[in-house]
């Protein structure tokens, strides 16, 4: 029913931009990883693969991927075990309370990342809120040091913001199973937990996989919280990419280490869909 | 001689004509070579079961839709070339599409104010007719989600005639109401079309509603034409054997002729059908119990059956009955009480009405 | 037994306690943001509004407020004037390379937001453009077309295409047809999509750290004030910002509830993202 004027006019202008904008750029990405830097500082547009070599060689990178990688885990987990139960809580459960806590769990994605990673180290500090409280009530009589500037400061910081991320999905996928059949499940003898395990977990896969992908791609490529909270051992892999592009001054090194967490990302992408495709039955 | 001036004008003016038109989805012909007119001023059905393309004809006649190949002509001009918006043809959508977020005068206004010529205090007169004209004035302020389904039928009708459209279709507008309102929509529908004079293309899959509302039936199966023919011919003339199924029951009696006789199963009768295979159509209604022990006339076709069901319809009841070769067929009778489990049967050989074969498509 | 089981109580314990966790830092932020005795120690002591009052006179703060809003405005503006005709173009027209085109939108969404600095920088660079407050907006209205070409997508495919067919049929033309029936009736779609890329794009940090010149933003602001060490002034500041978005959800809520009743702003945008990338 729309003309090829129509059409021609919607797709030109932003498919423009996109190209400009996002695609060419990502394709510079990818070239930069190919060059070099000379020691003048100067970019160097000559091909070859040394980059790549040294990341396979210099064992620091290779580690620090596998630590964020380790991280990203533990918070895609910790988001699970948070945010399913959560959602099923509230889809299930709450009954009339159901649009407000809804709400209540959005709200936080409104409220500055920045400010909330902050609001943890105000907590977790030495002289923190925690600490302070712990000596407070004489559990404790030197601060615990272990809680900042730790991995565990980091996880827990990156659960505490992804977890409504991986709420949301499976909040969707919870809502999309119709009620008979939980009610069929009851009618054909199924206890709650059996159906549980047998009729609803099945079917809200597809959000699982969605929340779980989004929990640990956005954690994986965090920066701010490593270097606010981790300290030294909580480094993560996008914290060298950002001294690479910063005082070390190596912008084709730093632009293969991005390519090869585009890499990753965009097949850890394509698997979850795959997967949520097979899990989706409608 | 009579100058041609004089001559009765017994064909009216075809307003629109469709010619050839043939379109695919994909690898889905959905209208294979459609030819049919439109008379000025006529009511004209396209019946069919969903999936026959009735919607799809009525789409390209809208403009909503292009042909692959064929011609649309109105008036001695090409329409299917021109974008919907500038046919001289309106739309009443299944689901009305009323604008959500325009009041009911504001919807029923919207075509007008299309058009920059149109003075604005003509526009608010005209939108006050037309509303009054399908009785909905006094909810022209409402929001369409307000009012009621058959209120928001209405006022679809009155945004689509208030444009003064030379030809007006209908997409089975009147599939969302329930039984009552329906039957009494399909009386205004009629009438107010011959007030307003325009040309009605109706799309609708319920023969019933056909045969009360058209001028014209066009039957519409698998993307052919079927058959089109004013309603009392397509029922008591049935081309195919699909016509005489799909409009009201039927039964078929399937056998062949030879020198004048039919032979099917245990019938014979005489026919003026050519010899070779032969099916032929009688209704139910034209089967009646035989009451005398003799033929009550000489065409007449006389036999027994075992009546195997019993429904009351009301006016009539309907008998499903076997025969002694094992043909089973429908037969309509004015109400009784009960029958005797055999009876005898009759109809005469003129109501056997003799159609040509559907051929089994896809 | 069984009532006990369909609706066990540790769960709703459970979940209490997720939202405590979830809540807990905003809490925290927001209390010592008016405590007498700065950042941390329990309990807190000496309520005070000196915090805010130094807020008020600092100047460098208030001029990062004010690029970040023209910023956020900004880059709304790009993203929504390309991410509606993006959708558009994903729900009716076929061409080339679409399923690829719809990909690369969303990409910036789930990608970790470095790489989009990171590769905006490079384009910059080599086309010899100074890095200032625009390339930050060309940078986030470029990322946030993804937001608004889902947002806006959704509610296309919830659009009934008979209400632009009746337009059509009623002698309008597509141009009349876009302004007067596809847009108002993507009204909420936009402006739930306007009001996230705009909070988005003030919170955004990821691109902007790359793209920064003279001038910062809100977010980059405070993080080399935290870089510095840790001031209540930024609890204030934060508290501020937490109040304005509260303002604002709870204002696009009731806008939303008003007209269609379920709120789902964001599950739209990560259930699409999701199945998008």
């Amino acid at each position: 029913m729309f003309s090829r004027a129509y059409k021609t006019a919607v797709t030109v202008p932003p498919l423009l931009w996109v190209t400009v904008f996002l695609l060419v750029p990502y394709a510079l990405l990818f070239c930069y990883s190919f060059w070099t830097v000379s020691p003048a500082q100067t970019i160097v547009h000559h091909w070859n693969l040394g980059n790549y070599r040294e990341l396979l060689q210099v064992h620091v990178y290779f580690q620090t991927l596998l630590r964020s990688t380790w991280i990203a885990a533990r918070v895609m987990l910790f988001a699970l075990l948070l945010g399913y139960p959560l959602a099923y809580y509230v889809s299930f459960q709450a009954g009339a309370r159901k649009n407000l806590l809804y709400q209540l769990v959005i709200i936080p994605l409104w409220v500055s990342y920045l400010v909330r990673a902050y609001a943890w180290k105000t907590i977790l500090g030495s002289d923190g809120v925690l600490n302070t409280l712990l000596q407070y009530a004489h559990l404790t009589r030197h601060p615990v040091e272990f809680l900042l500037y730790s991995p565990f400061a980091v996880v827990l910081t990156l659960t505490h913001i992804y977890t409504p991320f991986a709420f949301l999905p499976i909040y969707a996928s919870l809502e999309h199973i119709p009620r008979n059949l939980v009610e069929a499940s009851h009618d054909l003898g199924a206890s709650p937990i059996q159906t549980f395990w047998r009729v609803i977990l099945p079917l809200s896969i597809p959000g699982v996989l969605a929340g779980a992908t989004f929990a640990f791609v956005l954690s994986l490529g965090d920066f701010l919280a490593p270097l606010l909270l981790g300290g030294p051992s909580g480094i993560m892999i996008s914290n060298i990419v950002v001294s690479l592009f910063g005082a070390a001054y190596n912008w084709p090194l730093g632009a293969a280490i991005s390519l090869c967490m585009l890499l990753l990302v965009v097949s850890l992408l394509f698997l979850s869909e795959r997967l949520e495709k097979k899990w989706s039955f409608s | 001689m009579t100058s041609p001036t004089t001559q009765p004008a017994a064909k009216p003016q075809s307003l629109l004509s469709i010619r050839e038109v043939v379109k695919t989805f994909g690898k889905l012909a959905v209208l294979r070579g459609i030819s049919l007119h439109v008379d000025e001023g006529e009511f004209l059905t396209i019946l069919g079961e969903s999936g026959s393309g009735k919607t799809t004809l009525l789409r390209l006649i809208a403009g909503f839709e292009r042909a692959d190949s064929g011609e649309i002509w109105m008036g001695g001009e090409r329409l299917d070339l021109l974008p919907p918006y500038r046919r001289r043809v309106n739309t009443v959508f299944q689901s009305y599409a009323l604008f959500p977020h325009l009041s009911v005068r504001d919807n029923v206004a919207y075509g007008l104010r299309m058009q920059k010529k149109i003075a604005a205090a003509d526009i608010d007169k005209r939108v006050e007719d037309a509303l009054a004209m399908v009785k909905m004035s006094a909810l022209a302020a409402s929001k369409p989600a307000k009012i009621s389904g058959g209120q928001q039928q209405r006022v679809a009708l009155a945004r689509a005639l208030v444009n003064r459209p030379r030809l007006l279709l209908l997409d089975e507008p009147l599939s969302a109401l329930d039984a009552n309102l329906r039957r009494q929509m399909q009386l205004e529908l009629k009438s107010l079309q011959r007030e307003v004079g325009i040309s009605f293309v109706f799309v609708t899959h319920d023969q019933e509603e056909a045969m009360v509302m058209s001028d014209r039936i066009a039957l519409l199966r698998n993307g052919s034409l079927e058959q089109v023919a004013t309603p009392r011919e397509i029922y008591s003339r049935p081309a195919t054997s699909y016509t005489a199924l799909f409009i009201g029951h039927t039964n078929l009696l399937r056998g062949h002729v030879e020198r004048g006789l039919a032979h099917c199963g245990g019938f014979q009768f005489r026919t003026s059908v050519p010899d070779g295979p032969a099916v032929f159509s009688v209704r139910p209604e034209h089967i009646r119990l035989a009451t005398t022990t003799v033929s009550s006339s000489s065409d007449s076709v006389r036999f027994r059956a075992r009546i195997v069901a019993h429904s009351f319809h009301g006016a009539t009841d309907l008998l499903q009955v076997e025969c002694a070769d094992g043909l089973k067929l429908a037969v309509r009778v004015p109400s009784h009480g009960a029958l005797s489990e055999q009876h005898d049967f009759e109809f005469s050989a003129a109501d056997a009405f003799a159609v040509r074969d559907s051929e089994e498509r896809s | 037994m069984s009532a006990s089981a369909h609706n066990p109580r540790w769960l709703g314990v459970y979940a209490l306690l997720v939202f405590a966790l979830l809540y807990l830092p905003i809490l925290v932020l927001i209390v010592y943001s008016f405590n007498g005795g700065g950042v941390g120690g329990f309990p807190p002591h000496n309520f005070t509004f000196s915090w805010y009052r130094m807020l008020l006179a600092d100047g460098a703060m208030w001029e990062s407020v004010l690029n970040s809003l023209m910023v956020a405005l900004a880059a709304m503006a790009i993203s929504l004037l390309l991410g509606i005709p993006a959708a558009l173009a994903l729900d009716r027209a076929s061409f080339p390379g679409k399923a690829a085109f719809r990909r690369l939108v969303l990409l910036p969404l789930i990608l970790p937001g470095i790489i989009t600095g990171l590769s905006l920088l490079m384009l910059f660079v080599d086309m010899g453009m100074r890095l200032s407050l625009l390339t930050i907006t060309l940078g986030h209205g470029t990322a946030l077309i993804s937001v608004a070409t889902t947002d806006i997508f959704a509610g296309l495919q919830k659009l009934d295409r008979a209400q632009e067919e009746a337009s059509l049929d009623l002698g309008a033309n597509y141009w009349q047809t876009f302004w007067r029936v596809t847009l108002p009736n993507l009204r909420l779609p936009i402006i739930g999509a306007a009001l996230l890329i705009f909070t988005l794009s003030m919170d955004e940090i990821a691109v902007s750290f790359f793209l920064i010149g003279r001038d910062n933003t809100l977010p980059l602001e405070i993080w080399s004030r935290l870089r510095r060490g840790m001031t209540p002034e930024i609890n204030a500041i934060s508290t501020v910002i937490f109040a304005f978005s509260l303002v604002a959800i709870v204002l696009w809520y009731r806008l939303r509830a008003r007209a269609e009743g379920q709120p789902e702003l964001g599950a739209e945008l990560v259930e699409t993202a999701a199945a998008g990338s």
